[in-house]
């Protein structure tokens, strides 16, 4: 039951928004309880939609005088609880401020709303053969503010680097409400300025709210050329990908999907043809001058031969390329065939410990009797293994819960992190000090205090609280459950 | 080392825990790494700085070129750096700038020459580094992609020292490049200049370094370099109608004797505006990373001063008296505020100048 000034202030806000606006049934509510990850939810107190910055500055002003912590949200497609309100937070929804503002073709910008669906943006200047470079595999419904918010990568991060590589300026509504620009159309910093560009990018929302956003375009590359090699073994899959950088290659994109992943794709509607006997399929995507296409490719085709492959397919036209993509692209959709929920991890290693973690992950999932698949950016160690299972069953979820928590341990001790494109959110507070101790997070704690005072901007999500120990103070609880259960 | 501000002291740094008692010790601070760039940045607040050089600490921590990435300390020169990366066919992508790798991160100062390039924000992936109350700490982490916690390391690229002290710096790397090819046009007008760069910097395969130049005879040339494989690279050259040329290291402009050093970045688009601004004979530079450079005289940069106060440019004076290094445009309001803030929490006392 809501207190009477609750119940004052969300009439306030529908007599501002109106009730299409204005969200408080509980019913409308449902849906924004949690993103991607779907493991913690929280019903927020109310959703609003504004459409304009002043109006994005009105809410976050309205709250601030009222002590209501809010979160913004995007599309809703973050996989790490970035977005999942705590707290009785309100969601600032963006999607309605989805406008291209401006394309300058001839210097390659372009300023957009934080709604904008990140393929969106692409679609828009495609005919000048220009493209918005970080492509997350959400990138059809995915925001581009949201994109920030978490620093999004993506397949093609290995060549073309993370979102925070293409943002030039942002222009923020601050925490209490001020509007701050950063950075430039030219630059992300002046020459005399710190890049609160970069510190802005990938703060997960706790540093305020990007209302309108100037991003670096690409242009397209002469030619690209895809090659699907499937292999015996995943050593024979990460050999590959080792001897081809090691030959100084930079594909766009180096990816793998894993003998369970293909066998749910090739079972779904994403089917492309992927061999299901194989343990592995590596997917190459070389781009660039025509000529060092070539050159490329015809080291790579010696390489996957070098490597055993079985089988080699390779495209050039678009058709082709989409469909040897379609698999990889849907990798995760698949994984509905599997069960009901999802547990998409984002541990980071070296990539020459690529075959020694993923033994390890393998022995983690038998020992905790979970359903692992993986696929993952096998240019940049970043992988992503898919835990199916069945949400309501509470015991497979503490068991999936710790089984992830292992992994991403095993990423650290492996020299590498805990997540490296969806972000910390909410998921992984408990384990960000597996990488960082107490005088590290002081000094983030520092930080965020700067942008964020009075913590009612996405609160508790990050970096964990250093006043009180409700994060760390879970995994033990649910540790000992499984343990619980296990000697049970 | 030459600095052109007073020092009461000069305290070489051969470890983190002399680090951390020089930084702990009493009054200002001024971090260096061999002194090369003190006269590039703004002098110290304090009449008075304890110079804590940071030279000695020069090893390379780590080097993993099957990952693309390794582990220096600060005081390690650029040079010294390339030769262990050349020997397993890597590098750093970034542009030399005759500095220490801490000073030339920490000065941030680079924008990458080509429009698709890389610059010391996107190669920092992560570094050890110790607050002025003594605190060591570490951000980021040492694999090429990482999101964990608040991104510090960009908070560094750029933050000349005033912020916190780095320890180790931990790199991005790229392959090698197994070839690479400048070109020069020579004796160009300005609008054939402009038309040139413009035209080489949209390619959809871009030359990894651009740059227009004019020199004090008003004559303009736009050179770079294209790099990859040697066939490619020939047919790039051949394609854009361009010769090789020999490479040019030196293209940079400075100040001249008497004179002050402007550097900043402005669109593509605004270039012309800019070249018009500018003294007939006053040598400058402009790359495809959108960042120029600009050799004038105190009073030709006051009069420069009054056309960049508003707009989408921004700039510094670099180089000149030490009176007038660091006159920059302003930025907006709440970023200025916030920059204050954010040096306050990191170092409350201000002793870091």
């Amino acid at each position: 039951m809501l207190s009477t000034h609750m119940q004052d202030v969300l009439r306030q806000l529908q007599d501002r928004f109106g009730e299409q606006r204005a969200l408080v049934a509980p019913d409308e509510l449902r849906a924004y309880e949690c993103d991607g990850f779907t493991i913690e939810k929280g019903l927020p107190l109310a959703v609003v939609v504004p459409e304009t910055t002043a109006e994005v500055q009105w809410v976050v002003q309205f709250f601030n005088t009222h002590g209501i912590p809010f979160v913004a949200r995007g599309a809703g497609t973050c996989l790490s609880g970035g977005p999942t309100p705590n707290r009785d937070a309100v969601v600032i929804e963006t999607a309605r401020m989805k406008a291209v503002l401006d394309v300058d073709y001839d210097d390659m910008i372009a300023v957009v709303q934080p709604g904008l669906v990140n393929l969106h943006l692409t679609r828009e200047v495609c005919g000048e053969h220009l493209h918005y470079a970080p492509d997350p595999s959400s990138q059809s419904v995915c925001t581009i503010g949201g994109n920030i918010a978490e620093n999004s990568g993506g397949p093609h991060c290995f060549k073309y680097g993370m979102t925070t590589d293409h943002v030039l300026a942002v222009e923020v509504v601050l925490p209490d409400g001020r509007l701050a620009k950063f950075g430039h159309p030219s630059a992300a910093r002046g020459p005399h300025e710190l890049d609160l560009v970069g510190l802005f990018t990938g703060s997960e929302g706790t540093f305020g709210i990007a209302t309108e956003i100037t991003v670096r375009l690409s242009p397209d590359p002469e030619c690209v050329y895809t090659m699907l090699a499937s292999f015996q073994t995943m050593e024979a899959a990460c050999g590959a990908v080792s001897s081809i950088v090691s030959a100084g290659i930079v594909p766009a994109a180096l990816e793998i999907l894993d003998q369970a992943t293909i066998r749910a794709v090739e079972a779904s509607v994403f089917r492309a043809g992927y061999p299901q006997d194989a343990a592995a399929v590596l997917l190459v995507e070389l781009d660039g001058a025509e000529l060092a296409v070539e050159e490329d490719a015809a080291e790579i085709r010696e390489t996957f031969r070098t490597h055993d492959a079985i089988r080699v397919q390779e495209a050039s036209d678009p058709e082709e390329r989409t469909r040897l993509w379609k698999g990889r692209k849907g990798a995760f959709g698949a994984m509905g065939r599997l069960s009901t929920d999802l547990y998409v991890l984002d541990g980071v290693v070296p990539r020459t410990r690529l075959v020694e973690t993923l033994q390890k992950v393998t022995e983690i999932g038998e020992r905790h009797r979970v359903t692992l698949t993986n696929v993952f950016h096998a240019g940049d160690g970043n992988l992503h293994p898919n835990i199916s299972f069945d949400g309501r069953d509470e015991d497979e979820r503490a068991r999936v819960l710790q089984a992830g928590h292992e992994i991403l341990e095993l990423c650290v001790a492996m020299g590498g992190s805990i997540t490296g494109e969806h972000g910390v959110g909410s998921e992984k507070l408990s384990h960000v000090p597996l990488m960082f101790d107490d005088a590290d997070l002081d000094t983030m704690e520092r930080v965020r205090r700067v942008f964020n005072p009075r913590d009612l901007c996405n609160p508790g999500k990050a970096i964990p609280e250093r006043s009180g120990c409700a994060e760390v103070s879970k995994w033990p609880a649910m540790v000992e459950h499984v343990l619980r259960q296990e000697e049970a | 080392m030459s600095v052109d501000f007073r020092v009461v002291e000069t305290r070489s740094v051969t470890s983190r825990a002399e680090l951390r008692d020089a930084l702990t010790g009493a009054g200002a601070v001024r971090l260096a790494g061999r002194g090369t760039t003190q006269d590039r940045v703004p002098p110290p607040a304090s009449r008075d700085v304890v110079l804590v050089e940071l030279a000695k600490l020069d090893r390379l921590l780590r080097l993993e070129p099957g990952d693309l990435t390794c582990s220096v300390e600060p005081g390690m020169t650029r040079e010294a750096l390339d030769a262990e990366l050349a020997a397993c066919g890597t590098c750093l992508p970034c542009e030399p700038d005759g500095t220490t790798i801490g000073g030339s991160f920490a000065r941030g100062a680079r924008a990458p020459l080509g429009p698709a390039g890389h610059s010391p924000r996107t190669l920092l992936l992560g570094f050890e580094g110790v607050r002025a109350d003594g605190t060591a700490f570490k951000a980021g982490a040492k694999v090429v992609k990482s999101v964990a916690g608040f991104d510090l390391p960009k908070l560094f690229v750029g933050s000349r020292g005033r912020l916190f002290c780095v320890t180790a710096l931990h790199l991005k790397l790229r392959p090698l490049p197994p070839h690479s090819e400048w070109f020069a046009e020579r004796s160009l007008d300005r609008d054939g200049a402009v038309d040139r760069f413009w035209t080489l910097r949209r390619l959809r395969t871009p030359p990894a370094a651009l740059v227009l130049r004019r020199d004090d005879d008003g004559a303009y040339e736009v050179l770079g370099r294209f790099e990859g494989r040697a066939g490619v690279v020939e047919q790039q050259l051949r394609a854009s109608g361009l010769t090789p040329s020999e490479p040019r290291a030196g293209w940079r402009i400075d100040a001249r004797p008497g004179g002050e050093l402007l550097t900043g970045y402005c669109k593509p688009r605004n270039l012309p505006t800019l070249l018009s601004a500018l003294p007939e004979s006053a040598p400058m530079t402009f790359t495809g990373g959108c960042q120029f450079d600009v050799a004038l005289t105190p009073a030709e940069s006051d009069t420069l001063w009054s056309t960049l106060s508003s707009g989408e440019t921004t700039a510094e004076t670099e180089r000149g008296a030490p009176e007038r290094r660091g006159r920059a445009t302003t930025p907006d309001p709440a970023s200025e505020e916030l920059t204050a803030s954010l040096r306050t929490a990191l170092d409350p006392e201000g002793r870091l100048q």
